[in-house]
């Protein structure tokens, strides 16, 4: 969520949850490191 | 707010007299044809509506090889069954035929089909028509053959997996299909123009390899009285780059069989013939390019939900359906995608069915703000 926004109203959001296969760990530490900055 | 002089479009303008422009002649060289035309006057196309003329030595007034007199005593490509002739054929020739690449039965499965359909659409005041030719487009959506042959499946075109590995060979392995059409010649039809099916790159014309392959399915006899296609055999091999093309031999009618198979390589100079006999003359066609290039049919629009329902993943690969980091990303899906059959990382089949199935969200505008600004909450479908 960022505000009232809820991610899951785009397509591309469940389409990539749905699909893609490279979202590893790594790709979340990442997204982690990036937020925190 | 004013944007500085310089930016406007006046300034811009005085700037550009005489200015160096380093691409611009060769942008607009108007090449291959120019020279093509220039060193070869008899190619040049009647114009619609007049007379064509015989005896003078015209591009179209030709025959088949073994009775045109440049031509018959050269060994040029015929109908074999054997890939490694249409291997060397294909390089040396720019073309290689198939014998009976679709079967007796195949072949007429695929003529009864486009007729009937071309006559359906004539019928219904649908065709697209020129005065030379009928084109059925879009082929995919109009008969389960046709999805078929793109996908090379031997159930109906025999020589599927022979024109595979060519293709393969020729073009590299991810290849993509650019168009599968039928086109239509009419009795007493005027020719087509020579021309190179990969001219649309023009004038930029790269020597190592061709990046279109044409696979032309022939469905029925063709000689010199149809007409079948005309074609200047190695004329893949004559541009001289920056020189353009020399003087050139002449063209040949294709001689062949129905059932028969062309492929030809995209720099081939060809185009369709007089047809003198009083029957239309059908061929269907299917271009296969480099995947990087902006497909003749729009394949991701064209399609119809039905045939992607029952799609391959092969065939969707081939038609356009794998994203990769440098083509047909949407939303940034497929940046991660390799642009192989099946990679989940960037199969936009998933995309088209969600637009398919209605109200697909695209990502717009999105601030930290939101809230701040007191926009309206918004919940997920």
């Amino acid at each position: 969520m960022i505000g009232d926004v809820d991610i899951r109203q785009f397509t591309l959001a469940k389409i990539q949850r749905e699909n893609e296969d490279y979202r590893t760990e790594r790709y979340m530490a990442l997204l982690n490191q990036i937020s925190a900055s | 707010m004013t944007a500085p002089q310089e930016f406007t479009a006046e300034a811009i303008e005085a700037a550009s007299a005489n200015a160096f422009t380093p691409y611009r002649d060769f942008l607009a060289s108007g090449e291959p044809y120019r020279s093509l035309l220039e060193n070869n006057p008899w190619m040049k196309a009647p114009s619609a509506g007049s007379e064509l003329e015989w005896g003078k030595g015209w591009y179209y007034d030709t025959t088949v090889a073994r009775k045109h007199p440049s031509w018959c005593d050269i060994a040029l490509p015929r109908a074999t069954k054997d890939i490694t002739q249409m291997r060397r054929d294909l390089f040396e020739w720019g073309y290689c035929l198939i014998e009976a690449g679709v079967s007796e039965e195949q072949c007429a499965r695929l003529h009864d089909r486009v007729a009937d359909q071309a006559a359906a659409e004539r019928a219904l005041g649908i065709a697209h028509l020129s005065p030379a030719q009928q084109h059925v487009w879009s082929l995919v959506n109009k008969g389960a053959d046709f999805v078929r042959c793109m996908d090379f499946d031997t159930e109906a075109v025999q020589a599927g997996p022979v024109i595979e590995r060519l293709l393969d060979e020729t073009l590299g392995r991810s290849w993509n299909h650019f168009s599968f059409i039928s086109n239509i010649s009419f009795p007493g039809c005027h020719p087509q123009g020579l021309h190179q099916d990969q001219s649309f790159i023009a004038p930029y014309n790269p020597p190592e390899a061709p990046i279109l392959v044409n696979t032309v399915y022939i469905l029925q006899d063709v000689n010199e009285v149809n007409g079948g296609t005309l074609l200047v055999p190695a004329s893949h091999k004559m541009n001289r780059g920056a020189d353009g093309f020399g003087p050139l031999p002449p063209a040949i009618n294709l001689e062949a069989n129905a059932g028969d198979i062309l492929l030809m390589d995209g720099r081939v100079l060809h185009g369709g013939a007089v047809n003198r006999s009083d029957k239309l003359r059908y061929i269907i066609t299917n271009s296969t390019v480099k995947p990087w290039i902006r497909q003749q049919e729009d394949f991701l629009l064209t399609i119809s939900s039905e045939v992607l329902a029952n799609a391959s993943e092969k065939f969707l690969m081939r038609v356009g359906f794998q994203a990769t980091a440098v083509r047909s990303m949407v939303e940034g899906y497929g940046y991660r995608g390799n642009g192989r059959s099946g990679d989940p990382n960037g199969s936009l089949i998933n995309v088209r069915r969600a637009i398919d199935d209605g109200g697909y969200r695209h990502i717009g505008p999105l601030s930290m703000d939101d809230r701040r600004r007191g926009h309206p909450p918004v919940h997920p479908r």
